[in-house]
């Protein structure tokens, strides 16, 4: 059954508090447990190793993520990281930060961690100093677009 | 999670027709622009190695509008595209002391309105001993998901869920660990 796998979701999303300055690149999913803070990839890392130790197949993935059903965001577009849980003989994407199914979601890359993922492994010095993503509809979206709702009642 | 439902879009009451054209409207084809600039500078002495992990996953890159393309500056710095273990296109590139490496990327992907898909509660979960073992590398722990240290926390806060099935799960579990 497919319990496990949605409370796990639905934990993390819970107990986790988002934030890009709770972030390190060192910071593990026990260290997101302890600390209960981190961004999408700290989130996946927990939610990742949860699945795993109670025997449910997991993968790390990551790609662009409109802004449509999750809710508004200010900071500027970045990658999003997400995951995937096997079940019922195939793979399903399941999102810890958003905790609901999203729309608009493009596949880059999928690894065992973020590690296998990076969108940048550099094998020499060098500095970022550009970095712009764009996630958007090509038309304006629908007015009326329905809400995607938690698969759950959000506890108080 | 006894009250836990599957996401699903609202289902409409019969009176409730434009919920019922929204709903109807999740398969509405959705065009999404994708793509990114991004600069790197490399001060040297040395040139700088880089692997970026850039491009669409092969497995949905058919739904791209255009065939995709990594626009690099300078021009003309070879860029060495390959499969890595996992399937993910890559891309190698060697950036010359002093250089600034910029990459830019624009497509448009086609997909619909409609959510991502999501298990049913009564999607089953298979035994360990039943899964194809292309998949059993992801049950292992890896750099950032110390399955040996989150094991015990993990059972505490989920092996109750569901009741009957858990117990068998446990056993598969301790063996892992041995």
């Amino acid at each position: 059954m497919c319990d496990k796998a949605l409370a796990i979701n639905r934990w993390v999303f819970e107990n986790v508090g988002f934030g890009y300055r709770f972030t390190r690149v060192n910071k593990t999913a026990l260290d997101t447990y302890v600390e209960r803070t981190g961004v999408c990839r700290d989130m996946m890392h927990l939610a990742i190793a949860f699945c795993r130790a109670m025997n449910i197949p997991a993968r790390y993935a990551t790609g662009y993520l409109a802004d449509i059903a999750a809710d508004p965001d200010p900071t500027p577009m970045d990658f999003s990281a997400f995951y995937e849980v096997f079940l019922g003989n195939r793979w399903w994407p399941m999102d810890a930060r958003h905790g609901r199914p999203q729309i608009g979601r493009v596949l880059m890359a999928r690894g065992r961690d973020a590690t296998d993922v990076a969108l940048l492994t550099s094998f020499g010095r060098h500095k970022l100093t550009k970095f712009t993503v764009i996630t958007e509809p090509v038309a304006p979206l629908p007015l009326a677009m329905p809400p995607v709702e938690l698969p759950f009642a959000r506890s108080a | 999670m006894h009250e836990s439902t599957v996401m699903q879009l609202p289902v409409p009451g019969p009176s409730d027709r434009s919920a019922a054209s929204s709903v109807d409207s999740n398969d509405r084809p959705l065009s999404l622009r994708v793509g990114y600039d991004m600069q790197f500078d490399v001060p040297g002495p040395s040139p700088t190695a880089m692997v970026l992990m850039l491009f669409a996953h092969p497995e949905i890159a058919g739904r791209l509008e255009t065939a995709e393309h990594l626009r690099v500056e300078p021009e003309g710095l070879p860029v060495e595209t390959y499969l890595d273990p996992m399937g993910n296109r890559c891309a190698r590139v060697v950036v010359p002391p002093g250089g600034t490496l910029c990459v830019t990327y624009d497509n448009v992907f086609k997909t619909t309105y409609a959510p991502e898909p999501q298990p049913q509660e009564s999607t089953p979960q298979a035994e360990a001993g039943l899964l194809p073992t292309d998949v059993l590398p992801f049950l292992l722990g890896s750099r950032y998901c110390e399955i040996d240290r989150l094991s015990a926390i993990a059972w505490d806060l989920f092996g109750k869920l569901p009741p009957g099935g858990a117990r068998a799960l446990v056993h598969c579990h301790s063996s892992k660990l041995g």
